[in-house]
């Protein structure tokens, strides 16, 4: 499934054709070396890059063809590096972007080759770094959790959360009230009652029928 | 009718429905027209609506809101009805009936007559004011369509119409016309200009229609006359400066007599101002000296007076924005903070002014100690020199501090809730006792023409701000004018005029008071509440350190409910409900709720939160002394808290309710109560929420209530040049009235200046204006009647794949589904613009659908950069990861470059947009993003993806996402897991093995704290048990929460 794909280990792997590329100076928080590879970067276990100047995919437009013929569908995470050294990029980026998407590459722009090696760099040293720098970030006080906790339910506000927390308490005997209860307290409808029933007491799991 | 009576408002008619010759004869009503402010422009708009509002043509009224929809038609009905007597009597008494509505009336025929020579129906009686309808969001899409169908004039929310034309549910080549309201509000890429090329495209005779008072709007920006002309697809301007010789000739008429009052400042103020002026000029300084590519000539102190000031910089610093320093965003907001004080400092009270700037010194100071908030720091302008001086001067205007400790403490000071090492100063604001000499002179005049045997009018004073118009009516209501009114002999009239009578009898009681009553009273409650305020602070600051903002929030209220106990005259008691609450206020959320019901005279230690600066301890002291006093004070003092009472409660509130009712009974009100006793203090419509229902309204409003009250006295306390137009107006139109007008301004102050620029800027953006007409190249095309190449036309509708173009399948070709919301950007035009067919619908994922398979989402770098910091785009992300197979982020980068990584940074820094952006490609496998420098390179690329695609299903993509049962890519349900991912203590590592071992999230709560542990690990699970039992009504349970 891997196949041009070597052990990388901690360093960033290159494949000899790029050598003499500027944007190799730039890769400077990781180590790279030199390896017989298929695509121009192995950037992680699964992941790999080809580098593209724009400059030269407007002489060479079948260039990039060739080299995404060659990667075929190996590789899991396919960036496709490109460097914007032209002003007129407009059209050459509307082509890539086609390639791009119909062959399961993700376009990356970068303006010069110091940000395309930060890049890089940035993708082998986060490849193993969990999202939650993505996701939000939860203030530390209690009522911040819960509310970020219950707004989730569709149509559930800030507001309500104070309602709610008021009225029943711990997060516990919120889950724990009826739809009656629910609906006694002020600002809550049928439909707000029973999306908070539906999102508490409905499993986690759907279907494990379907699935096996 | 007599002609002065049509004029000036006569004059305009042929703007709105020009008969000049034109090249075209289709184009002859269509027009932009340019008015100055408060020339009438309502009046037009009523006179085109009563045209139009008839069952046989179909109208739509664009970008006007809720409020002026009902104010039209309101009006709208009045002239109907006038009609009718109109038609009955003759016109004399008809005008004297109900005279402007007359008059607008018989122009409005006038311009009927001039429409049906343009070839349409003259709208004589068929139509009437239930022709006239709103389509909002809450109309029904099968309500809607009926709408539609039944003609008259429709006044569209603009989001709905292009859904609607869109989707075909509007007949649109069956429009006859649209009328666009405020002008100056739709650019290139509004939703406006989306709806007029929509409905150009299929509709060549239909009318466009445009008006705007606001001629200044026009000049901003590089040939925006032209580019907007463009945009509303219209190829005449027709504007009408105050300075316009028909104008000129035509306000003169009727010449207003007009007392010009200039207000000196008081010494406090003018160092106050100086102050304010001299920090404004330092910021802008620092402004330029960290932004060196910003336009320095635009950033001067002058300009900095002005809201748009706000745009000029936004506009200059938008497309680097995400790379701005936060010094630089600090700096801005700063600036805006400053002109905000330097308005305060003339429309607030004394003590009203020192306890905002004192928030603005509290909110900074909490800032600064915050542990989490290391991106705002404190606002440089606090710490100038000048600065330091506005907070002293402020300060001084309201009182001193003694330089003995509690040497009165049994004086007379006590019994007002004042600390006693405190003398109140409480200067007044200078226009105050201006203005009260002014009502004197006014009730003088009153007496001695009631005496001659006349009827003296009603007295309007016009106000900026609620705020400043209760103040008003309070201190009128208190002080002695002298002239003792007779009393009011109906009890039903409104509450506003009630409290009239009722203090003029106190008035007749405490006769020799002096005319400071109203003001002392007022400013001696404020300055109470004031410390209240701070007592309450200390407190609250000490609960929710970290909130420094939310307590003033908190304080409020606690003096609001306060109100309203004491209100209800518990006897005795009221000092204790009081120190309760507040105690609870303390206590932090619900935890002290119960705790003492007795007013404890020490509160518990407050003293060791080492807030920064003397502010808080001050508050400290002050939270100390009132929990003993206050009891005492408020018995000592019982007259004074009852009146004070009902204005404790927050100004905007009362205003609304006091306003409503003198609006909505104008009917008999005004029938009960002679005019010669009425005094009417208003806020202009512009400045006022109350009046608008929560939105800023535009000023015509104030027109209304000048031809409603008719008064003979009018005050305008405070400068307003569109109102000084509208008197004109008025005057012009009723030239027998008696009109005397005072004007109030402060001299040598940032309100004159501002006021004077005003009426400069307009001038000079009408003369710019109107050379621009002059040299502006329009071509004949721009109105959009001529077709469309006839060739494109014809290959736009046939798809040549199938069956050679034999069968028409147009309609379904190059679909894409667009989320309604996305209308607010120009995209979804030049999608349109390119060929593409839009359906328009709530996604609940994505923004497009291009094809089954591919979703796009789509984000402005400033969006990016936020939604990447939020987590937003995570969850997107997300969401469309799992419903289709090509989940698509689209980037709008700026035409200049993008710069995704912050300087020469050596280290990988995760704050970078750059190193976010490359963890969200790690996550996310099968996400791509597509680049675009521009809306029209997206429109480009969207061509392209679609290619050879299957076409997007509209339910299909409507259905995604809604219901979580229905989920199709996914194995859990989506809301529990979002919930559970969201806990404390459950991370992306551990939440699939809760989901695979717990059946929901009510067995999890109800799960012990071992088994807990044996889920997620003793710290997690100990962290989740505890969660789920933290009870915010029991402190000990929040602990290690």
């Amino acid at each position: 499934r891997r196949a041009g794909a070597s052990r990388t280990g901690n360093s960033i792997i290159v494949n000899s054709c790029q050598r003499g590329n500027g944007i190799l100076k730039y890769i400077r928080n990781v180590p790279w070396e030199y390896g017989p590879i298929v695509p121009d970067y192995q950037i992680g276990e699964t992941a790999c890059a080809l580098f593209l100047s724009l400059k030269y995919h407007r002489l060479h437009p079948d260039y990039v063809y060739t080299r995404i013929k060659q990667l075929g569908q190996s590789f899991l995470i396919r960036v496709l590096l490109c460097v914007v050294d032209i002003d007129d990029h407009q059209s050459s980026i509307r082509d890539l972007t086609r390639i791009a998407v119909y062959n399961s590459f993700t376009i990356i722009l970068a303006w010069s080759a110091e940000e395309a090696g930060r890049y890089l760099e940035t993708f082998k040293a986060y490849e193993h770094k969990p999202p939650d720098l993505l996701k939000e970030r939860v203030d530390p006080d209690y009522l911040a959790k819960l509310t970020d906790a219950i707004t989730q339910i569709k149509s559930i506000n800030k507001t309500d959360v104070i309602t709610l927390a008021s009225a029943f308490g711990s997060l516990k005997n919120i889950i724990a009230a009826s739809p009656d209860d629910l609906e006694q307290c002020p600002g809550f409808g049928k439909e707000k009652v029973r999306r908070l029933h539906e999102a508490f007491n409905e499993p986690f799991l759907l279907n494990k029928k379907r699935r096996s | 009718l007599s002609t002065a009576a049509l004029i000036p408002l006569n004059d305009q008619r042929p703007a709105a429905n020009p008969t000049a010759p034109t090249s075209t004869s289709e184009g002859k009503g269509d027009g932009l027209l340019i008015s100055a402010k408060g020339l009438g422009q309502r009046s037009i708009l009523l006179a085109l609506l009563q045209i139009y509002a008839d069952p046989r043509g179909l109208v739509l009224l664009l970008n006007t809101p809720q409020r002026e929809i009902d104010v039209l038609k309101e009006d709208l009905m009045a002239m109907h009805a006038a009609t009718d007597i109109a038609d009955s009597l003759p016109p004399a008494s008809a005008q004297r009936a109900r005279s402007p509505a007359a008059a607008n009336d018989a122009q409005g025929e006038d311009a009927a007559a001039d429409v049906s020579d343009g070839g349409q129906d003259s709208a004589e009686a068929v139509g009437g004011p239930e022709f006239f309808r709103t389509i909002n969001n809450e109309t029904t899409s099968a309500e809607r369509a009926h709408l539609y169908l039944a003609g008259g004039v429709l006044s569209v929310t603009s989001q709905i119409l292009v859904v609607d034309m869109l989707n075909k549910v509007i007949p649109v080549n069956k429009i006859l016309g649209i009328i666009v309201n405020h002008a100056h509000r739709v650019n290139d890429t509004s939703m406006e200009a989306f709806i007029l090329r929509l409905f150009r495209d299929d509709n060549k005779e239909g009318f466009i229609k445009a008006l705007s008072d606001e001629p200044e709007a026009f000049t901003r920006g590089y040939w925006k006359l032209e580019r907007s002309m463009k945009t509303l697809f219209l190829r005449h301007v027709f504007l009408w400066p105050r300075f316009h010789m028909t104008v000129q000739e035509n306000v003169e008429k009727g010449k207003v007599e007009l007392h010009e009052c200039k207000v000196k400042l008081t010494q406090p103020m003018k160092e106050i101002q100086a102050g304010l002026i001299d920090c404004i000029d330092q910021c802008l300084a620092e402004l330029r000296r960290s932004n060196p590519t910003m336009d320095a000539d635009e950033l001067t102190v002058e300009n900095a007076f002005f809201r748009s000031f706000d745009q000029i910089v936004r506009s200059q610093l938008d497309p680097v924005w995400h790379r701005v320093s936060s010094k630089t965003k600090l700096l801005v907001a700063d600036l805006k903070i400053l002109r905000r004080l330097l308005s305060y400092l003339i429309s607030y009270d004394c003590v009203t002014f020192n306890s905002f700037l004192e928030t603005i010194v509290a909110a900074n100071a909490t800032d600064a100690s915050a542990v989490f908030r290391s991106e705002a720091r404190q606002s440089p302008w606090l710490l100038l020199d000048s600065a330091q001086l506005v907070l002293q001067a402020a300060r001084q205007r309201v009182y001193r501090r003694l330089a003995g400790e509690l040497q009165n403490a049994e004086g007379a000071v006590k019994d007002l809730g004042i600390p006693p090492n405190v003398e109140p100063v409480l200067e007044e604001q200078p226009k105050w006792r201006v203005l009260r000499d002014i009502m004197r002179e006014i009730e003088r005049d009153r007496a001695r023409r009631a005496d001659a045997g006349e009827v003296p009018g009603s007295v309007l004073i016009m106000v900026d701000g609620d705020r400043a118009c209760r103040q008003l009516r309070e201190i009128l209501s208190r002080c002695d004018l002298t002239y003792v009114k007779p009393e009011p002999l109906d009890v039903d009239a409104d509450p506003n005029e009630k409290r009239n009578g009722e203090s003029s009898r106190k008035r007749k009681a405490r006769h020799e008071e002096s005319g400071k009553t109203g003001s002392e009273q007022l400013l001696t409650r404020l300055l109470r509440n004031y410390f209240r305020w701070k007592g309450g602070m200390a407190a609250v600051s000490k609960n929710l350190f970290r909130k420094g903002r939310a307590s003033k929030l908190t304080t409020t209220n606690t003096t609001t409910s306060y109100a309203a106990r004491g209100r209800g005259g518990s006897t005795g008691g009221r000092g204790q409900p009081l120190a309760a609450k507040r105690r609870r206020t303390r206590g932090g959320g619900a935890a002290g709720a119960d705790a003492g019901r007795s007013a404890e005279p020490n509160l518990p230690g407050i003293g060791d939160t080492g807030l920064p600066i003397t502010f808080e301890q001050e508050a400290e002291q002050i939270a100390d002394y009132l929990s003993q006093v206050d009891p005492h004070a408020s018995q000592a003092e019982p007259h004074l808290l009852d009146h004070d009472q009902p204005d404790l409660v927050d100004p905007v509130i009362v205003q609304s309710q006091a306003f409503g009712g003198e609006r909505n009974n104008d009917g008999h009100s005004w029938g009960v109560i002679p005019p010669a006793q009425l005094v009417i203090v208003r806020p202009y419509a512009t400045t006022s929420m109350a009046l608008a229902g929560g939105s800023a309204s535009n000023g015509d409003d104030d027109a209304r209530v000048l031809e409603d009250i008719r008064p003979e006295y009018v005050v305008l306390y405070d400068p307003d040049l569109g109102f000084v137009r509208r008197v004109e107006c008025y005057k012009a139109l009723n030239t027998l009235r008696k009109l005397r007008v005072y004007y109030l301004v402060y001299e040598n102050s940032v309100e004159e200046q501002r006021f004077l620029s005003l009426i400069r800027n307009e001038k000079a953006a009408f003369e710019k204006l109107i050379r621009e007409k002059g040299i502006m190249a329009i071509p004949i095309d721009q109105d959009g009647r001529v077709s469309k190449d006839p060739d494109a036309e014809f290959w736009r509708t046939i798809d040549t794949r199938l069956a050679g173009g034999q069968i028409i399948s147009a309609a379904n070709r190059d679909q894409v589904v667009v989320d309604v919301r996305e209308f607010r950007s120009s995209l979804p035009a030049l999608l349109h613009a390119a060929h593409l067919n839009l359906r328009a619908c709530t996604l609940a994922v994505g923004d497009y659908v291009l094809s089954p398979s591919v979703c796009v989402e789509r984000k402005s770098l400033p969006d990016l950069v936020g939604s990447l910091k939020s987590g937003r785009l995570y969850s997107q992300c997300e969401a469309m990861s799992l419903h289709y197979k090509t989940p698509v982020l689209l980037i709008e980068f700026e035409k200049s470059k993008a710069g995704f990584f912050s300087g020469e940074g050596k280290e990988i820094d995760s704050r970078d947009v750059g190193a976010r952006l490359a963890l969200l490609v790690l996550h996310f496998q099968k996400l791509r993003i597509v680049w675009s420098s521009s809306p029209a390179a997206t429109a480009e690329i969207f061509v392209e993806l679609k290619k050879n695609q299957e076409e997007p299903d509209m339910k299909a993509a409507m259905a995604v996402g809604v219901d979580s049962s229905e989920a199709i890519d996914s194995a859990y349900s989506i809301t529990p897991s979002d919930v559970l991912r969201s806990l404390p203590g459950i991370t992306s590592k551990n939440y699939r093995r809760v989901m695979s071992q717990v059946r929901d999230l009510k067995a999890l709560s109800e799960l012990d704290l071992e088994a807990c542990c044996a889920l997620v690990g003793k710290e997690f699970g100990t962290q989740l048990h505890a969660f789920f039992r933290a009870d915010p009504k029991d402190e000990a349970t929040l602990v290690g929460v």
